[in-house]
């Protein structure tokens, strides 16, 4: 089966079948709430912690399926399959008004100064 | 198969790090409270000349020193006549990896291959890891990156999912994780299994790695204007940069520059908390960080932090998130150097600062750091407006962190807000004190706790006394 995605304007469609040796990433459960540390605020006592790590996929698995990864040095970690290819989509975003106008409010500075 | 619990773990804390930097810190304890934090440097760091070889080699440092002649043009139209310094910043974005981290990592990693370890592990959201996976690259170590990078409904950072970005295009591994201390309990797990140099940010190694920062500002300044400079301004978290740098000032003989340093105000919002972390805008060189690693070093992740800030403080100040924004876009719009905007903490507190002093005295603002996507206020301040905080133009003391990011409306409201160094150094004492379980205390404490005070024995006996410790000398 396959999902689609939006990156930006682009529709992308993603595979959710891994195949061996595919980049992918995989997710972990590594402490479930009850196993936190009592100091720690409510709202982070009360959930898991996770991780999320990338590595060549050493069996063919799917998204959501457990998947067993060999990392870029060399470890084999399990984990279950989150994603094929994965890859970043952070980036800048609108202008923001708030800051838009200080360079020319400054260069107006500097021109009296001058 | 070892025991993997949390508790099973954190028990095998000093076997695994001892394996993991081949440190033996307990030689350098004198007593429970105290230990020769300058043994420690000496033989567990390396020298500066020795320093500066390794970086020359990895193409660390040696950095351009640039004058900001707009900005410092803008600050003297609104100081008092005849005030106004002339500002100088370091800049440190020219290093391989974008940061003056690339000289903390430079020589973790050249130790780390000369004791043939396969490969280092460090755990940070910050710029570190970039130097690190850098450095490793250069070397041909492997490397694996430890970061605290999403809340419990995986929305992270921009700024951290940058860092991982750019950690694995430098060929790392990055271990992504949610908000939560428990990081140190997984970065064990993983020395453990890989048998992999522990690259901490407070080693001896990597403080003695900084201390080049301050020589070559002391170097540069005296070169160019034939002085020193009047203060060094220097953006302040777990304490390594202010330390770094102020011993290589010190080596330099720059014992009257003033050494100032800068965080940003994230007063109010904890730091392990699942909600609050995606409502800072900043993700290093905030109060977070500092004042609990200035009032306690010994928390990070080595048994004794070789980054002690209050040995070398001479004053503290904090601005809001609002002001290093403001400074960022103005530096650069005016000066043309698109950098930051951690690293421009410092930036804004100098830009305030410089008015306090004589047109020609010369301030430094000791770093840059590399920018891009995510790693922008555009990113940081688009983020902010989707979790909710409000961005507007005002007056920076309407900041509440958090809530409320107010980008000054003018020039002259950029200022800094002081700290008592004083209620940090009394802070520190309580916690040293405690954290001996010593009940009584002799003249090599109080000796220690001066030094690491940088005040006299008279005054920390008089603190020991106002708290209650029972004292022998």
């Amino acid at each position: 089966m396959n999902t689609k995605c939006k990156i930006g304007n682009r529709e992308i469609t993603m595979n959710n079948k891994c195949k061996l040796g595919n980049w992918v990433e995989i997710h972990q459960t590594i402490l479930a709430p009850e196993e936190r540390a009592s100091s720690l605020p409510e709202e982070t006592r009360s959930v898991p912690f996770e991780m999320w790590v990338k590595g060549y996929a050493l069996e063919e698995s799917e998204v959501g399926q457990n998947c067993r990864v060999k990392t870029i040095t060399g470890r084999t970690v399990d984990g279950v399959l989150t994603e094929i290819n994965p890859g970043y989509s952070h980036s800048f975003g609108p202008v923001i008004p708030e800051l838009q106008s200080i360079g020319t409010e400054l260069r107006e500075e500097l021109r009296e100064v001058k | 198969m070892k025991d993997l619990s949390y508790e099973a773990v954190l028990a095998r804390n000093n076997e695994i790090m001892s394996k993991a930097m081949g440190i033996d810190y307990g030689a350098f304890e004198i007593s429970p409270l105290a230990f020769d934090y300058e043994g420690l440097m000496n033989k567990a760091g390396y020298f500066l000349e020795v320093v500066q070889a390794i970086q020359r080699k990895a193409g660390v440092g040696n950095t351009p020193l640039l004058e900001l002649r707009n900005l410092t043009a803008l600050v003297r139209t609104y100081a008092r006549p005849g005030k106004g310094a002339r500002i100088l910043v370091k800049d440190e974005a020219a290093n391989p990896s974008g940061s003056f981290k690339d000289r903390r990592a430079s020589v973790s990693v050249y130790h780390a291959k000369k004791n043939g370890y396969p490969g280092v592990i460090a755990a940070t959201s910050g710029n570190y890891g970039a130097a690190v996976a850098s450095q490793a690259a250069m070397m041909g170590l492997k490397c694996i990156i430890v970061q605290e990078v999403y809340d419990s409904k995986r929305i992270g950072q921009p700024e951290i999912i940058e860092k991982t970005r750019k950690c694995e295009a430098l060929g790392a591994e990055v271990v992504q994780l949610t908000v939560g201390p428990e990081l140190f309990y997984l970065s064990l797990r993983l020395l453990e299994e890989t048998g992999f140099f522990n690259a901490s940010l407070y080693s001896p190694l990597g403080i003695s790695g900084t201390e080049t920062l301050g020589y070559e500002i002391a170097t540069q300044v005296r070169e160019r204007y034939g002085k020193e400079p009047a203060a060094v301004i220097t953006t302040h978290a777990g304490g390594g940069n202010v330390t770094g740098t102020a011993r290589g000032l010190l080596k330099a003989g720059c014992t009257n520059t003033s050494m100032v340093g800068v965080s940003v105000d994230l007063t109010g919002l904890h730091m392990a908390s699942d909600i609050d972390f995606n409502r800072k805008s900043f993700t290093t060189g905030h109060t977070g960080f500092s004042v609990p690693f200035t009032t306690w070093p010994d928390r990070s992740d080595v048994p004794r932090s070789a980054a002690r800030p209050l040995r070398y403080l001479d004053r503290y100040v904090t601005v809001t998130q609002g002001e290093v924004f403001y400074v960022t876009q103005a530096l650069s719009e005016v000066e043309g150097m698109e950098r930051g905007p951690a690293g421009n903490t410092s930036l804004a507190a100098a830009l305030a600062i410089a008015a306090e002093y004589d047109q020609d005295d010369i301030i430094v603002v000791q770093e840059t750091e590399y920018t891009g996507a995510g790693k922008h206020p555009m990113a940081q301040l688009n983020f902010a407006k989707s979790m909710g905080v409000e961005v507007r133009r005002g007056d920076p003391d309407d900041n509440v962190p958090g809530r409320v990011i107010v980008i000054p409306q003018r020039f002259e409201q950029l200022h800094v807000t002081e700290h008592s160094l004083d209620k940090l150094r009394w802070s520190y004492i309580r916690k040293a004190v405690e954290n001996s379980g010593m009940s009584c205390l002799t003249n090599v404490e109080v000796k220690f706790l001066a030094g690491e005070t940088r005040t006299s024995e008279d005054w920390v006996t008089g603190v020991l006394k106002e708290l209650g410790v029972q004292l022998a000398l």
